[in-house]
């Protein structure tokens, strides 16, 4: 965009949301060039993302949609940004569009709790830590604790990029949650889904009523096809009753038929599954003397009374007890040290993870179905291996272990989260190079397996686009075609947005 | 460019968001960065500066007084550090902060590593950069400029420094010496006055030094090392030549710089050093120090960021307010390592007056809800700046240093 451009889209947006929140100069644009180093390879290596040409922080649903009113006057894209923790480049600009950041975290108050209907409505821009905060006050807890340790994160980021979460095996992902949407469309109309359609209805949020579900393609669309300005989702009472146990299982498939089991009889609030052969020599040499060459599962487990908590247990143990489980001492020594695997204290999050497999521990955000775990995982394993010279040594590790290929069984209906560590040099562009080429080769082996999908999708659709049917890619470009003919919401989100061969 | 030091910092930082805004309940933590809760935009945050770092490193960006404008925004209060050290409040549940301070020792002997992402030294050289190529603001100049000349950054004449000892009759050598500091000295001498009264009430035999300098603290968080050092260099070989044993400040800042920064430059000490709070609480313990006067107050104990969270003092100074008869020492949440910092760090007070100001008020509400009548603190520069905040909101609570405290209750 051409600077005189700018200035004047700059002095119109100004006019709405007022001086002091949008910004210009190149130091703000360039801090908004960038995400989630998670996904170190799709970023800062890439010339395909680049900074806005404006940075702009909404307040109001009103101020949303004159701002898309502008953009579509100015074809200029918008681009929605909570946390800035998308590890897909969901919230980026691409270079050849630029665009328009709304940075959403202004728009971050808690609206209204619905105690009867166990449901609070939020703003998009609420950080999960704040949430957590607000609703303990009233007694009550979203379920899903957030995207593991990334507490700063924004919820509507979260919906925007399909968040799976810690607790997702009882209480569903984030999108699972989502009752009403709130949405500035494209052309700076505002709607209301579900019960709220009705324009009488105040304050009752129920997602399947007045028609069509059109809350389903806002979740996961990346901000695609609008911008949601305000939402609904579930609450919970809190369990008075949880505690974390572990068991030793003698192979994978015991333990992931113990897990279905669990998960099947209601009794999985949070699971951690580590498959012996997945592990690092170093983690093998640690565990081994510990309990064998075992697979483990860590969980939580909940419940709101006692008496039904203590037989919860001892049903769980009877269930590992079927497939060979041999119970931890972990539970009670974590219940006397006040720890639980559901606890969010930055428990194998952000900062944990990236930085054990440090600098550029890459994740892969991938998903598999549990049956199918050891296929996915056996190919990104054997690529690892084959690659292993491009991959410096993790820091924190004392450089011992240069991949690391982790599981963890999210549930519902056998879902598993797949992280394929990959530190790399960054002092060598020929290493990183080609550490950025072996990440692709294991997300595109994820994929030909049929059994793993990218929970994110952001603007690294390539994966995806050469495996969708060609209907259901058509089908999406006809959804945004209606909805944003001049191409204003996020271009380049889920492949859509672009013109023919961009 | 003196940056290069942090490439590994600029790529280990994960971009993950905790420093730039997060709550988290079960560790105290409620909110991080209190330059981002005020400007709101990405380049206030440590994130945002780690990002500048980046593309500083990798040429897209270049230094200018945009990019010396946001980086002077920091206070260096290091809550950014603090919420991203991976696995630190874990550990500190399961074994306690013992725990969380030994294991990242014990992994470091071996090479490895578990420390956040250092954030605050980011800022710093990115700094010095901006020394280095003129771009620093000119607030700060002067106070560099002034150090160099008078030794303190106030511009008032050295022979002045040890104004305030007039008719005290402090010896001028001894074992254990008392380093004033250049704000105790200059600004808040009743924080120089209560630390000699008590320390003689003690019955402590010390010492100040009329050629002590600035300890160079304000200089390095500005980014002026090269006069810090000359500051440090000289401070080191005065207090060798006096065969000092112990040093004793009242400065948190200067506290943090003693200990942390100075062997950076010269080396391992060759002394003991103490922040006051240490020693009296010590003293205490030993029932050396006879608090007789009650102080019938509700006090809240304001931690200074570089004693609190990077030196890791925090009991001592509530030790020291909890042992004064009638004190009820009430804490201000968040507290201890989330601490919310008073906003004069880092120079900011120089800079951007108003910012300062702004974070300052922002944590009045958290105090006035203890209902403490007493903010109290163990910093110069807290004091003197919650002064001004509290002046300004138009809250009648006293701020008080534990040594101004301590002294009344003494009766000294």
């Amino acid at each position: 965009m051409k600077v005189a451009e700018r200035k004047k889209l700059a002095r119109d947006l100004a006019a709405v949301v007022g001086d002091k929140f949008v910004r210009g100069d190149d130091v703000t644009r360039w801090t908004y060039a960038i995400e989630d180093f998670a996904g170190t390879f799709f970023h800062p290596l890439s010339d395909k993302y680049g900074p806005p040409d404006l940075v702009v922080k909404p307040h109001f649903a009103e101020e949303v949609s004159q701002i898309a009113k502008l953009a579509n006057k100015h074809k200029i894209p918008i681009i929605a940004r909570g946390g800035g923790g998308d590890m897909t480049g969901a919230a980026t600009p691409l270079k050849k569009t630029g665009g328009v950041i709304l940075d959403m975290t202004d728009m971050n108050r808690v609206l209204d709790f619905q105690e009867g209907f166990n449901a609070v409505r939020v703003q998009p821009g609420i950080r999960w830590g704040e949430l957590h905060h607000e609703l303990a006050k009233k007694g009550v807890t979203s379920g899903v604790r957030g995207p593991h340790g990334f507490l700063g994160a924004a919820l509507g980021g979260g919906i925007g990029g399909n968040c799976f979460s810690i607790n997702c095996p009882k209480y569903g992902w984030l999108n699972e949650n989502i009752l009403n949407l709130q949405v500035v469309l494209p052309n700076g109309d505002i709607i209301e889904t579900g019960s709220l359609a009705n324009t009488r209805v105040k304050d009752w949020y129920y997602r399947y009523c007045n028609g069509p579900d059109l809350v389903g393609i806002f979740l996961g669309s990346a901000g695609a096809f609008g911008v949601i300005t305000e939402f609904t989702m579930r609450t919970y009472p809190i369990p008075e009753f949880s505690d974390t146990l572990a068991y030793t299982f003698p192979d994978t498939d015991s333990e992931l038929k113990f897990v279905f089991k669990l998960e099947w009889h209601g009794y999985v609030t949070d699971l951690w599954g580590i498959a012996y052969y997945t592990l690092p020599d170093s983690l093998k040499r640690i565990i081994t003397p510990l309990v064998g060459e075992r697979d483990i599962a860590i969980f939580a487990t909940e419940a709101y009374d006692k008496g039904v908590f203590k037989a919860q247990k001892k049903a769980i143990d009877k269930i590992a007890k079927e497939y060979g489980g041999v119970a931890l001492p972990l539970a009670g020594l974590t219940h006397a040290l006040g720890i639980s695997i559901k606890n969010e204290t930055e428990w194998m999050g952000g900062g944990t993870f990236g930085k054990v497999m440090g600098p550029n521990g890459s994740d892969t955000c991938s998903i598999a179905h549990l049956p199918q775990w050891r296929k996915v995982v056996g190919k990104a394993l054997e690529i690892m291996q084959e690659n292993e010279d491009a991959l410096s040594g993790s820091v924190p590790l004392i450089g011992a272990e240069h991949f690391f290929l982790f599981a963890q069984i999210l549930g519902r209906g056998g879902i598993s989260n797949t992280f394929a560590m990959t530190p790399a040099d960054f002092s060598d562009p020929e290493k990183m190079k080609k550490a950025q080429e072996m990440y692709n080769e294991i997300v595109e082996s994820y994929m030909d397996t049929g059994y793993a999908a990218l929970y994110r999708i952001g603007k690294e659709s390539q994966f995806l686009m050469k495996r969708f049917k060609p209907e259901y890619i058509s089908f999406m470009k006809a959804i945004k075609k209606t909805l944003d003919p001049n191409n204003i919401m996020n271009p380049g989100a889920l492949g859509l947005g672009l013109e023919e061969g961009e | 460019m003196r940056l290069e030091e942090c490439k590994q910092e600029a790529w280990i930082c994960n971009h993950c968001s905790m420093c730039t805004q997060a709550v988290n309940d079960e560790s105290g933590f409620y909110r991080i960065c209190p330059v981002y809760e005020q400007l709101r935009f990405e380049d206030s945050s440590a994130r945002g500066h780690n990002t500048i770092a980046f593309y500083l490193l990798n040429g897209t960006l270049e230094y200018s007084g945009e990019i010396a404008d946001c980086v002077y925004k920091c206070t260096t209060c290091a809550a950014c550090e603090e919420v991203c050290k991976p696995m630190g409040n874990m550990l500190a549940q399961i074994g306690g902060t013992p725990l969380k301070i030994a294991i990242p020792s014990i992994m470091g002997a071996f090479g490895a590593s578990l420390d956040p992402v250092r954030s605050v030294e980011v800022v710093e050289t990115m700094r010095a950069d901006c020394v280095d190529l003129g771009l620093q603001p000119e607030a700060l100049k002067k106070v560099a400029a002034s150090v160099e000349l008078n030794y303190n950054p106030y511009d008032e004449p050295h022979a002045d420094r040890l104004k305030w000892t007039q008719g005290l009759d402090i010896p001028r050598t001894a074992d254990t010496v008392l380093f004033v500091g250049c704000n105790a000295a200059y600004r808040n001498q009743e924080i120089a006055l209560s630390s000699a009264k008590i320390l003689r009430g003690a019955g402590v035999e010390y010492a100040v030094l009329p050629g002590e300098w600035c300890c160079g603290s304000p200089l390095l968080r500005a980014g002026n090392v090269d006069t810090a050092e000359v500051m440090i260099r000289h401070n080191v070989e005065l207090l060798k030549e006096k065969k000092v044993r112990r040093l004793v400040t009242a400065c948190a800042e200067g506290y943090m710089a003693i200990s942390r920064d100075w062997p950076k430059f010269a080396g391992a000490l060759p002394f003991e050093v103490l922040h006051i709070s240490q020693l009296l609480a010590r003293l205490i313990s030993e029932g050396k120090l006879k608090l007789k006067h009650r102080i019938d107050s509700r006090v809240t104990y304001h931690d200074p960021c570089h004693l609190g969270r990077v030196m890791g003092v925090y009991d001592e100074p509530r030790a020291v307010l909890s042992a004064i008869p009638g004190v009820k020492l009430v804490e201000t949440y968040p507290t201890k390592h989330a601490a919310w910092c008073c906003g004069a760090g880092g120079g900011l007070r120089d800079t951007n007056p108003e910012l300062a100001l702004a974070i300052g008020a922002a944590k009045v509400p958290l105090i006035k809800e203890t209902g403490a009548t007493v903010l109290a603190s163990s910093c110069p520069f807290c004091k003197a700046h919650f002064i001004d905040v509290l002046r300004e909101a138009k809250e009648p609570i006293e701020v008080k240093d534990i040594t101004e405290l301590v002294a009344e209750s003494m009766g000294v």
